[in-house]
């Protein structure tokens, strides 16, 4: 198949869910920058093997294995990221603002996406595909790989860790007044 | 708990949704700097194939290079009637770690061939050994040159062979150092050498500077054919001042060594007949 024709079979296949799979990419990637850049490496990368799909139909399940494919070799390789040295004290840089109560659209999106990058990345796929863009449990067992009942148990501990990350972030915020309190008496 | 969380749900796939790229100018974009990519990953590929087919010539295909066979000592007497050569040369090959029949009479004194030995090695087992002699009233010199000859090996062990061994005593003066490194230079065909020895607070600092490569060598090329195997040369340095009985010996060794069973006959400097011992 010509360039220019695999393109276009490309762009054809995926016109009918290229906005949820753009949504998944950001969600899995943590933010709409990376999010794109994922999904551009994505597109390339199915380009590349599109005459290996005959059939129309396994089309959606084999681009959203790639997707997770490279969203994992991405996260594998930010793994060392976290060994760089932190930046000093004081110094000028992206800093991560407190979280303020969260009462409008963006911070509880950013409370719920801090929360998705503490899970594995197998339970965060499910939650991703499943509880936000509504896939059912067969698609993500065919990207994943697994049954659908291995893909329940990743969703069940998906959401069990998140229910304790919400509970263990609640407790914080409501001891932090108390704390600064303290601290305000001790004249720090 | 679970409100909480079906609310932030709900606000992550709302905040995703917003500012969707359209289909179409993606796949523009990532068509312009596609080739790009790809061309970048065959290079790095190439690179990295080139890498492994070097590596692998290094560490597996053999090339003929030049190493070092041994170390060969001059033993010069001052006066040669009054001593028994045929005793010194038992205690000279053993002094120096060689096996007796490797000595021959040479000039007004013994030459022996070291074979393996580092010529640095043989510096300071002969220069022990004239220190001996000078204690027992006989004066003598030594020199000790390196031989070489031509092989077969992977480049790994060509660059092993070649690399000069210093071995440095710290507790010297920096003066001794300087002479002790010179000569072990000497001693491996490095002749002009820039070395500059520093001490200070218990650290001493040796800096060579700009070693000479060793010049072409005086020598015979030996070349060895026999049915059936390869054909072997063989570099002997330096015949040319040697004794007949020196060359015969030295050209004996070398044959044996290469699995040559044969008699030379030497006159004048020049071989003159050889013959195989193992036919009649």
């Amino acid at each position: 198949m010509e360039n220019d024709e695999r393109w276009q079979r490309l762009t054809d296949l995926l016109r009918p869910f290229h906005a949820r799979a753009v949504a998944t990419a950001r969600r899995l990637a943590g933010s709409r920058d990376e999010g794109d850049d994922l999904f551009q490496d994505v597109l390339l990368r199915a380009h590349r093997g599109l005459d290996r799909v005959r059939e129309e139909d396994r089309f959606e399940p084999w681009f959203y294995a790639i997707l997770l494919n490279l969203h994992r070799s991405r996260a594998r390789r930010s793994f060392w990221r976290r060994f760089l040295p932190l930046p000093e004290p004081g110094a000028a840089g992206p800093l991560e603002p407190a979280l303020p109560p969260a009462d409008d659209a963006i911070q509880r999106s950013l409370r719920l996406a801090r929360a998705l990058d503490t899970l594995p990345a197998v339970q965060k796929e499910a939650i991703v595909m499943c509880d936000l863009e509504g896939y059912p449990l067969e698609l993500v067992a065919r990207v994943q790989g697994v049954s659908t009942t291995a893909v329940k148990s990743r969703l069940s501990r998906g959401r069990h860790r998140l229910r304790r990350h919400y509970e263990r972030r609640r407790r914080i915020e409501a001891t932090e007044p108390a704390m600064r309190a303290v601290a305000w008496q001790r004249g720090d | 708990m679970d409100t909480m969380l079906a609310r932030d749900l709900e606000a992550l796939r709302r905040t995703t949704r917003e500012g969707m790229p359209v289909l179409e100018a993606q796949v523009a974009a990532v068509r312009g700097r596609g080739g790009a990519a790809v061309a970048r990953r065959r290079t790095r590929l190439r690179g990295m194939a080139l890498a492994v087919v070097a590596a692998l010539c290094l560490l597996a295909f053999p090339v003929r290079y030049e190493r070092r066979a041994g170390s060969e000592v001059r033993l010069t007497l001052a006066d040669p009637e009054a001593t028994d050569l045929r005793v010194l040369a038992e205690e000279f090959t053993r002094a120096l770690g060689a096996a007796p029949d490797r000595a021959a009479p040479a000039g007004e004194g013994l030459w022996v061939f070291v074979p393996g030995v580092d010529p640095a090695v043989a510096t300071r087992r002969a220069g022990a050994f004239v220190g001996a002699l000078a204690a027992r009233g006989v004066t003598a010199r030594a020199t000790v040159s390196p031989r070489a000859e031509w092989s077969w090996g992977p480049l790994a062990a060509q660059a092993r062979e070649r690399m000069v061994r210093l071995r440095l005593e710290p507790r010297q003066a920096p003066g001794a150092i300087e002479r002790d490194v010179r000569a072990q230079l000497r001693a491996q065909g490095i002749d002009s050498a820039a070395i500059v020895v520093a001490a200070s607070g218990g650290l001493t600092v040796v800096q060579i500077l700009g070693p000479q490569p060793p010049g072409a060598q005086d020598g015979v090329d030996v070349r060895l054919a026999r049915t059936g195997a390869r054909v072997s040369r063989i570099r002997a340095p330096s015949l040319r001042d040697r004794s007949d009985e020196e060359i015969r010996l030295e050209l004996e060794h070398l044959l044996r060594e290469h699995g040559f069973d044969i008699q030379v006959e030497v006159h004048h400097g020049r071989i003159v007949s050889v013959r195989d011992r193992r036919r009649p």
